[in-house]
């Protein structure tokens, strides 16, 4: 029995109305206003051994290019306006995180060794020209996530062991501050769109913060812990026992933050109020897991789903109605039609959380003179799972 | 003499001597420097007494094993606090339980010395504010000799970055080995570093704390008697090049 892959990571372009979906080995296109598909899953395809080969993706400032990436090192970019494949480079290890610069000729990656490289954005001349490229940032930790300032004087760098980093930019091996204030693994960063001295921030310990990261000084830190913890899936270990934050989507023209968590039906709502504070605004349940999100053009809210079953939804669709959003149904033509698209196939789902093994407590402490009959089994996390 | 200050003896205390720094020990450690309480380590300094200005610790040994350096620099720098990070518990233990033993014996002495079992690789900005730290000690550091082992050395220049911010400018790194491979291996990332400038011999010379480095430690000792080479570099921490172009 086939079934169907989901939608693990959406992204939306800044320019047009149009969302990159990614699906195991193949990535579909979908227009935000009509639904229809602009590029779809290509039919001799859809059967897949899955394998996550769009973990990240992102566009450039002007929507002009989109750079993907995944488990197999490589770093595509595709041109926008027909997606053919513009160039393709080769990373030294998984990307974990990565952007463009402001005009768009270094691709800046983060990958999980914890180094930070700017790939020039052209193709690769040889093996030799890529070996010869430096790192910028190094974390002794995985880097789960990077973002440059506005005016790229800084790069700012997350890691596994509740770290935030601000480096200066390109001379990375001079560290302005830190950011220090988290409790677990730091997840996700970002510069706020609309003031560009503020950071936020979020990750495994139930909070999200703001920042004047140049300062490494902590604005605010809202715990969002009881507006989630009611629509969390059983915990199968130790490590996703407390809710774990994917990711954060941000709307720039309403100043809100959708808070995707991983293995929760449902997204928390925050908003940026006019004195400069984050306040809780909304919770937004889905009948299943949200996998993502992302805001459209008209500031209606993406969420793409963890499907089971033939008649679960791929998508649900928030818009605002009289300041509250709401799901929009599933009767509506805009959502009958999304939901009927096309995806890939496999024969068995694959872990779709592994983002909970970023937290440390299956990490065994190292035992040194442990006797030989009472030596623990010193070994690997557990798999999260299904 | 009272159970409390007898010195503790080494046989008891032995433990082998590598550690994994990448795996996660249960270590303690503050979320930020500010939330550090030292009262434990430094009871005489801290809180500040009256009119006093509050120190902070200054001299940082990374991997200070058996305690060898601190406890020769205690009498000799006794305006500065000084501080052993070590991974090893049993090793940690013993350095702790010397320090408590020397202050009792010698009261008013050893107060400005102490040691905590900490991952410094992962953890040093948790404990030290910017440019807080006026000298770094790395003494016959693990050398991880084998290459897929290279990003586990102690110096390596994503952590030289890391020195560098913890450091003021002007402040001095110390390295050490009897291993000329992992001396050539330390020299090459500091000279490459834009933040570190070496010290030239007649310098490392004049540097006060130099002959601690080369004689005070177990492990230079146990150098000294098998008749090895100790190979001294020294780095002083400069302002960034790169705004000088």
């Amino acid at each position: 029995m086939s079934l169907r892959i989901p939608f693990t990571t959406a992204v939306h372009s800044p320019s047009k109305p149009e969302i990159v979906l990614a699906n195991g080995k193949q990535f579909i296109v979908m227009n935000t206003s009509t639904g229809e598909v602009i590029k779809p899953i290509s039919e001799n395809e859809r059967k897949q051994e899955y394998s996550e080969l769009y973990r990240a993706m992102i566009f450039n400032n002007d929507g002009s290019l989109l750079a993907a990436t995944g488990d197999d090192k490589k770093i595509n970019v595709y041109d926008t306006s027909n997606w053919s494949l513009k160039l393709s480079r080769v990373a030294h290890k998984r990307v974990n995180s990565f952007q463009f610069n402001n005009d768009s000729t270094e691709i800046v990656i983060a990958d999980k060794f914890g180094d930070v490289y700017a790939h020039p954005n052209k193709n690769q001349e040889d093996q030799k020209e890529a070996e010869k490229l430096e790192p910028i940032v190094g974390h002794v930790s995985m880097v789960t996530d990077m973002t440059l300032s506005k005016d790229e004087k800084f790069i700012v760098t997350s890691d596994r062991d509740e770290h935030i980093r601000v480096s200066r930019y390109p001379n990375g091996y001079n560290i302005e501050n830190f950011c220090l204030g988290h409790s677990d693994v730091v997840t996700y960063i970002q510069v706020f769109p609309w003031d560009e001295s503020l950071l936020i921030s979020a990750g495994g310990d139930n909070t999200i913060r703001v920042w004047e990261f140049l300062k490494g000084k902590e604005v605010q830190s809202l715990n969002i812990k009881a507006y989630i913890q009611p629509y969390m899936a059983k915990a199968t270990d130790a490590n996703s026992e407390e809710p774990m934050v994917r990711k954060l989507a941000i709307d720039p023209t309403k100043k809100l933050i959708a808070i995707v968590f991983a293995k929760t039906n449902a997204i928390v709502l925050l908003e940026w109020t006019s004195d400069n504070k984050l306040v809780y605004k909304s919770t937004l349940e889905t009948s299943s897991s949200v996998l993502d999100a992302c805001f459209d053009l008209q500031n209606r809210l993406w969420v793409t789903l963890a499907v089971a079953e033939e008649k679960d939804d791929l998508f649900a669709i928030f818009e605002e109605k009289d300041g509250k959003y709401e799901r929009l149904s599933s009767d509506e033509p805009l959502v009958k039609q999304i939901n009927s698209v096309e995806t890939g196939l496999v024969e068995k789902m694959p872990d779709l959380y592994t983002i909970f093994g970023l937290r440390k407590l299956l990490d065994l402490p190292d035992f040194v003179q442990t006797p030989p009959d009472k030596a623990r089994n010193k070994n690997k996390k557990r798999k999260v799972e299904e | 003499m009272t159970e409390e200050a007898k010195l503790p003896q080494k046989r008891y205390y032995r433990q082998r001597a590598h550690a994994n720094p990448f795996s996660d020990h249960q270590l303690d450690y503050p979320v930020k420097p500010e939330d550090m309480d030292w009262t434990k380590h430094y009871p005489e300094y801290y809180p500040a007494k009256d009119g006093q200005v509050q120190k902070k610790v200054e001299f940082a040994d990374i991997g200070c094993g058996y305690g060898g350096l601190l406890i020769s620099m205690a009498k000799s720098f006794p305006d500065n606090l000084m501080l052993g990070m070590e991974i090893r518990t049993k090793v940690e233990d013993y350095v702790y339980e010397r320090i408590k033993a020397l202050r009792i014996q010698e009261p008013g002495h050893y107060q400005n010395v102490s040691i905590m079992r900490m991952n410094a690789m992962k953890f040093l900005p948790n404990f030290f504010e910017k440019g807080q730290l006026t000298k770094m000690f790395f003494l016959f550091p693990d050398p991880h000799f084998k290459q897929r082992k290279h990003k586990a050395r102690i110096i390596s220049p994503t952590l030289l970055a890391e020195y560098a911010y913890a450091l003021s400018i002007g402040g001095i790194l110390y390295t050490i080995t009897d291993v000329k491979d992992l001396h050539e291996w330390m020299v090459k990332h500091l000279d490459d570093h834009p933040l570190f400038e070496r010290l030239s011999d007649e310098e490392c010379e004049k540097d006060p704390a130099v002959p601690h480095v080369r004689e005070a430690t177990e492990e230079g000792k146990k150098v000294a008697r098998n008749q090895g080479d100790k190979y001294l570099a020294c780095y002083r921490r400069i302002e960034d090049p790169y705004y000088k172009q």
